[in-house]
Formats: C-alpha cells, structure tokens, sequence
C-alpha cells in the first residue's frame, strides 16, 4: 500500500471531542481544483488548537497543544457527559481521511464509556468541579468510569476499505512521531523552535537516517567490549592498560563500573522551569558538558529577557545605557574568545615553524644540493615536469638543441609524457622546490611574529576597553531610583555570576575531555601492543584493532553525515528566511550551528535575540520549510495561528510567498480573524492594502468558521461568510 | 607543503626516544599550563628537540631506543625536515631514500637537542609567557640568519 505521491489531508471528524459537542459529520478538507489552502478559522479559545490536538490524538494519541484552562477536564464533551443519564453509553469519536488518488487512509479513534455517578469535589479556589482521572494515553475521563477504545486502521486504492492490525506501525510508516512537530505546527512551538530548538535534534535524526548509525556504533561498542572481555585474565599488563582505558571510557561518559550514569549529588542543576524538580548534572566528561551547555542557553536566554525588561523598564536614557551595555556584553565574550584563538594559533605557529627556522641551514643545504645534482644530470629528470618546464622557459635543451623551434619543444613534451614513472628521485626535485619555495619567503615569518604581536595587543586593548566601558555603564545604571530596575539588575548580575562560573567549567571540562581521550587512546595503544605480544591473545589483538577502526570510521561517517545535512538544511533555510524578510532589513547569512541551533548574522555578529517576534517566527517557518523538503515525508501541514504576531511586511511576504515554496503541499491554516482579513497597510509591495486573505485568495480551497456558543459551550464548524 | 610522493612513505618506521627521555616527553604535552607544547603531541616535541640539536650540533646516540611515535604522527612536512637533517649530517642526497637511516640520525639530533628545549622552559622568570621565550629565541634566530 505504499505511495509515493503527496498526500492531504481528506476529511475530519470529531464527535464529542473537547469542545465539539454531537457529531460533526465529515468535514471535507479534500483538495479541488488544484488548491491547496484550507482555512479554519476561530477566535481564541474557540477550538482551533484543539483541531491540531485532535489530528494529533488521531495519528498518535498525543495533545501536545494542550492549552492550561483544559487542565482538569475530561477529553469528552462535558455537555456530552452531562446530558447522558446514569448508565447511558457515552462515545467519542475523532477521524481522519488522508490520501491521494491512488490510495486513501482512514484512522479513527473511537471511546465508549458507561456513565456513572460524577464524583465532585472542591477546589483550591473553592470552587465545585467534577473529578477526572488520566488514563493511560486515552486521556482524561471522569473518575470511576470504564472507558473502552475501538481505533482503526483502513486503506483502500478503490472502493473496499481493508484493515489492518497494526495500526501504530502502520501511522508511523505514514509520518513518524519524531517528525509530527514538523508537520503540525503551533505558534508556541514555532517561537520555541527559533529559540531553544527543543526536540529538534530527534527529529533531524530521524530525518537523515543517523540513528542507524548511532545503532551501528553502539553495536560495534559492544563487540569491542566483549572482545575485551576475551582478553582479560591473560596477563597483568594487557589488564592493567585495559582497566586505565576503561577507567577513562567510564569517566568520559560518567558511567560507573555497573555502566550506571553518576550524577553529581552534592550540587543540584538550576530550576528550569517554573516549579520544576531537583535534578543534577551528570559528574564527568561529556554528559556533563553537554548538561552544563543546556543550563548555559537556559542562563544567556533569562540574562536576555532581563535586559529586555530593564529596556522597557528605564527612562529613556538609562534605556541607552542599557542597550549598549547590552552590545558589549554580547560582544565581550566572543573578543575573549578571538583573543585565546589568536593566542593558541600563534603558539601552534611558534611550535610548528620554529624548526624551520632552527634547520635553515640543512633545508639550504639539500636544497643546494638537489639543484646542484639536477643541474650535473644526476637526477633522474627525464620524467620530472619542474625540470621540463626549465628547459621550455630557457628555450634551450642540455644537449644543446634550440628549444624556439615547435617542433623540438613538442618533442620535449612527448618525452616527458612517455618517460618511466616509476623514479623515487623524481620527488628529490618536488622537495627542493618547496624547499626553495619556504626559503624565499623565510622573510616574511618576522612579520608574522609581529602581526601576531600587535594583533594580540590591539585586541587586548580592545577588550580592556570595552571592561572599561561596561564597568562605567555598570555602575550610572545601578545610581537610578526604581525599586524595579534595581531588582532587574540585581537578579541579571548574579545571572551573569553563575554564567561566567558555567562558562569557566566548561571551559575546564573541555580540556579535561581532550585529556581523558588523550590518555584514553595512548592506553588503548599500549593494550593493543602488549595483546600482540602475548600469543594467546595475539587473535583477538587483531579482531579487536579491527573494529576499533571500525568504530572510528563509523564515527567519521556520522560527523560527515551531521555535517553535510546541516549544511543543506542551514543553506535552505537561509534561501527561504531571506526571501521573506530580506528586502527591508539587513541580516548577512543564516547558520545552523551543530546542536541545530539557528544563529542569524549581520556582519558576523550574531543578531538573532535582536530578531522581532515575526522575524523570530519567519525563522522557524523558514527552518520547518526546509527540514520538510529534505524531509521527503509526503504529509500536508497544518499550522496554527502562524501569522498573529509577524509585522506587515513579513507577513505580505508570507501570503505571497509561502504557498508557492510549499508548492503541492496541502497546508490548512487554523487563523483568528484579524490576521486573516485585517488588511496589511504601509507595505511597498502591497499597495492596495490587500489582506492575507486577498493575498492567498487564489490557492484557497475550502474556508471554515468555527461557531462557538458559550451558554451550550459547544464548536460547531460552519460556512465562512 | 604538498607532495605528489604517494606510496613513497611506505615503511617509514616508528621514531624512537631514549629510554632517559620518556617521563620528559610525556610531560611536555600535558594539559598544565607549563609547556607550550601542551595538547600538542611527542612528534611536535621531538621534531622541536630535534631542530635544536642541529642548531648546537649536538648528536647523542640513543642509550635504549623506544620507538613509541608512529609514522603517521609526522607530518609530510616533518619527515621531510627529517629527511634534510639526515642530508646534511651524512652529505649524501640519496640517504633520505632509507627511512631507517633518517630517523636514526633525526633521533640522536632530538635526543642532543632536548637539554636545549628543557633549558628554553625551565629558565623562565616567574610570571613570564612560555610562548615569548619561544618567541624571542626565535626572533633573534631570523635576525642572525
């Protein structure tokens, strides 16, 4: 049953979900003519994010949209529940229709529960309210009843319907969970996507198929440590490097000898969310990094929303203080780091060109030697390219023949071309040209030296400079009398503290990493060679060292992988961010950085918390765009409120241009009335104030309005008029 | 530096310290802070030692040879600096077609040159950058070339 066209959404149908009261019938979302652009439209609160839960709760059981005042209701219609008499059967249905012309899937959901008597109980506030107990993954149900679920799995390529029994395996196959934010998109999400990149790693996983190869190098990991296991007992030695090499493995991935992650007890993480638990980071190496990088985003983005607070918060001077104090402390850290990268570079210089220096006089000598031994013919020359090229440029041969003439030019050439190459003298020549070569230029190392010098001065001064700057800054903001601002700068101040703090032990677990591999790899060395030494053990030596090299290139292959799909993925994502919003402003380039970050350029700094909302929300669009083209998963796309919070330019642009980028993508848009028909003034490209839904007009295939009635509490879909 | 020379490096052998230079070697990389080859590796440090040993003329045949730094640590551009040392001391072109040959001679210009190296990091000032007595050994070496 497999297709290979894109597919749409065809249908939906909820019956006493949430806020959908009675039997909605099929609602059709079936493309017609061409179009593409399904629209849905409700105010808040009326049951649009529901419509994205419902498809959610339809494929994967899952409300991911949950919005909080739904907290402590049941996932049935309370009218619903209410309206039957004890003992009555109560169901819930939610299906979809999706499909092509050549096949089509129907999934539903569908839940009966008898109603008993509704336990009531008294909330903090006061308040009356009907208990409601979770279960499971069906959701929330008042407390006491049995629900049963009957979900089904159809498909047919005409008009029979066939079912299938694995219905999950089935859906996954249809679009996997991992992908589902990629496809079902929220506001909330969107903006959360251009700022944290929660759960966007899985996803990117999932999509450039890495995880079989993260399965295959745990796998090999695995052999390795059998094998291992093989050869202990032998001897001391080959014991003893093994224990030190594994003591590093276990430290680097701060694993204990039962393989049981250890956790540093003694000192809890931050709180991350509001009321959220104790927890602690991992004790050592590499999960303790990367746990230490998490609580460092999680630091710069709170020190970020202060200043943005102590912006709104402060006269309109202090306002100027604030924000330029902003800029140098965005931009201290990075000079800090120029100023360790230029220093590291020049040391590598120092250690790597200095013995050239130091063996001057043997390069000049087998360079003088090598021209002189050509020059004599007691290098093999007749096949050495350099040695043609000389008697061309001299236009005379060594035999005395007039190299003007074509003829014996060409035949010079020939000789060449057809000569032996199997002379090992041949490279004598290539070497005394670099040899040569790095002799000429000796002069210029002195002024490298020097560049290095005032480079590492000028940005030094620079750097104390800024210190400077910041302190003054500093010090006229903390003299303003508003209680406020005072516990705004306060708060940020110790913020910066515990930043600073992260940014030195990372700093120190970096190096403690590169040290622990170090050793990690001269003791693997060392317990290879001792393993070949040992006779016994010299067949598991060689199957061992193959699969360490195994694992390494393995390894490589993931790097590269990573690396060319973020590269692809950061350069569409760059294309479509600036045809969006590239006119009017004046951001440089777009990177996706390795833990899929997006950072936006302007000038090589990094202006992506300068972005607005809307710019934010074109950058997630932008991303969710491209990861779908890479994607190649053939699934419409439903967006809620996508275009509330963009300013008018970008959001011409997103009704000019999104729908011809998403192409033969089914996109239903779940909108409020305002961003919809509110009309788009002040915009060049726009002049006749056109609203996003004159602008879409032609691709739009269907139009819905949600009909909300708060006395019966009840949605209905209804014509849009 | 590049070379077209492939297939040519095959059966370089593994270099080798003295035996009295091991505990030195590894220490000299360490992360510390006190040497300026630190998260550098042995071939850095031997190829250093070993410019030295040329620069004073000091050769010193290896009383236990561990041969611990694989081929592969040495860069083209090191084997080849290797190579010119090898030239120089024998005057014969051709030696540098004898790996062996090379890197014995290589390594007793290293094992000479090593109190020359220690001299440089151990006869700082309190307080002084590893990297300017690097720095300054070096500038005065250009001028006086």
């Amino acid at each position: 049953m497999a297709d290979n066209k894109q597919r749409s959404f065809l249908s939906i149908r909820l019956k006493n979900y949430r806020q959908y009261y009675g039997d909605s019938g099929k609602i059709s979302l079936a493309p017609q003519d061409g179009k593409l652009i399904n629209i849905i439209q409700g105010e808040n609160g009326e049951g649009k994010s529901n419509i994205l839960n419902a498809m959610n709760y339809c494929l994967y059981q899952e409300e991911p949209h949950f919005k909080s005042q739904y907290s402590g209701m049941p996932i049935v219609n309370i009218r619903a529940i209410n309206d039957a008499a004890d003992g009555d059967e109560v169901e819930m249905i939610v299906e979809l229709e999706l499909g092509n012309e050549e096949i089509k899937y129907k999934i539903a959901r569908k839940i009966t529960f008898f109603k008993n008597k509704l336990i009531k109980q008294v909330d903090t506030e006061g308040r009356e309210t009907i208990s409601v107990t979770r279960i499971g993954n069906l959701g929330s149900f008042p407390t006491g009843v049995n629900p049963t679920a009957k979900n089904s799995f159809q498909w047919s390529t005409g008009k029979d319907w066939k079912t299938e029994v694995n219905m999950e395996h089935h859906i996954h196959k249809l679009l996997p969970p991992k992908l589902k934010s990629f496809f079902f998109l929220d506001g909330e999400f969107l903006d959360e996507i251009a700022s944290t990149f929660k759960g966007v790693k899985k996803g990117v996983d999932e999509l450039s198929q890495l995880n079989l190869v993260y399965i295959t190098i745990a796998d090999i990991k695995k052999m390795v440590t059998t094998y291992e296991r093989q050869s202990k007992g032998t001897d001391t030695e080959t014991d003893t490097y093994l224990n030190e090499k594994q003591n590093h493995e276990n430290w680097l991935e701060s694993k204990n000898l039962k393989g049981e992650t250890v956790y540093d007890k003694e000192n809890p993480g931050l709180k991350m969310e509001e009321g959220g638990s104790v927890w602690y980071h991992p004790k050592s190496g590499k999960p303790r990094e990367e746990s230490k990088k998490k609580e460092l985003d999680f630091l710069k983005q709170k020190i970020h929303e202060i200043d943005e607070q102590l912006q709104k918060n402060n006269s309109s001077v202090s306002q100027e203080w604030s924000i330029n104090l902003a800029k140098i402390e965005k931009l201290l850290p990075k000079k800090y780091e120029s100023l360790e990268e230029l220093k590291s570079n020049k040391i590598k210089y120092l250690v790597q060109e200095g013995p050239f220096v130091y063996l001057r006089e043997s390069v000049t000598f087998a360079s003088n030697l090598i021209d002189k031994k050509r020059k004599v013919g007691q290098l093999p020359v007749k096949q050495n390219e350099i040695f043609v090229k000389d008697l061309l440029e001299a236009e005379k041969c060594i035999c005395g023949t007039d190299l003007h003439d074509e003829k014996a030019r060409q035949n010079i050439i020939d000789w060449q071309k057809n000569s032996s190459k199997d002379s090992k003298l041949d490279a004598c020549v290539e070497i005394g040209v670099e040899f040569r070569n790095k002799l000429k230029n000796f002069k210029k190392d002195f002024s490298v030296l020097d560049k290095f010098r005032s480079d590492i001065i000028n940005l030094q001064e620079e750097i104390d400079n800024y210190e400077d700057d910041k302190k003054e800054l500093i010090a006229k903001l903390k003299g303003i009398d508003e209680i406020k601002v005072k516990e705004l700068f306060s708060e940020k101040t110790a913020k910066e503290e515990l930043r600073d703090e992260t940014l030195v032990e990372l700093a120190e677990i970096k190096t403690d990493i590169k040290s622990h591999e170090r050793e990690r790899n001269t003791c693997e060395v060392d317990y290879n060679r001792a393993m070949k030494n040992n006779s016994k053990l010299k067949g598991v030596a060689d199957k061992l060292e193959l699969l360490q090299k195994l694992h390494k290139t393995f390894n490589i292959v993931r790097h590269n992988v990573t690396k060319k799909f973020q590269d692809s993925l950061g350069e569409n994502t760059e294309a479509y961010f600036k045809k969006l919003v590239w006119k009017e402003t004046t951001f440089s380039d777009v990177v996706l950085q390795e833990d899929y970050s997006l950072k936006v350029l302007n000038d090589g700094y990094d202006v992506t918390h300068d972005l607005s909302s809307g710019e934010r929300l074109v950058l997630a669009l932008s991303f969710i765009a491209a990861v779908r083209q890479i994607s190649g998963y053939k699934f419409p796309l439903v967006i809620d409120t996508p275009i509330g919070k963009i300013s008018e330019t970008p959001k011409t642009n997103l009704g000019k241009f999104y729908p011809k980028y998403l192409a033969d993508t089914q996109l239903t848009l779940l909108v409020t009335g305002s961003e919809y028909e509110s009309n788009i003034v002040g915009v060049k490209d726009n002049p006749e104030n056109h609203s996003v839904r004159k602008l879409i007009k032609e691709s739009v295939n269907v139009e819905y309005k949600l009909n909300y009635n708060e006395k019966k509490k009840q949605t209905t879909f209804g014509d849009y008029t | 530096m590049s070379f077209s020379s492939a297939g040519f490096e095959i059966g370089f052998p593994d270099v080798a310290y003295d035996a009295d230079q091991q505990t030195t070697f590894q220490d000299l990389i360490k992360d510390d802070g006190n040497s300026i080859f630190a998260g550098l590796t042995m071939a850095d440090v031997f190829i250093y030692a070993m410019a030295l040993g040329v620069k004073h003329n000091t050769p010193k045949p290896l009383t236990k040879r561990i041969p611990y730094m694989p081929p592969e640590a040495f860069s083209e551009n090191m084997r080849w600096l290797m190579r010119s040392v090898a030239i120089l001391d024998s005057e014969d072109l051709e030696i540098f077609i004898d790996h062996s040959k090379v890197v014995k001679i290589a390594e007793t210009f290293a094992n000479g040159g090593m109190q020359y190296l220690l001299k440089m990091i151990n006869e700082r000032v309190s307080g002084e950058d590893i990297e300017s007595i690097f720095e300054t050994a070096l500038r005065k070496e250009i001028k006086n070339s």
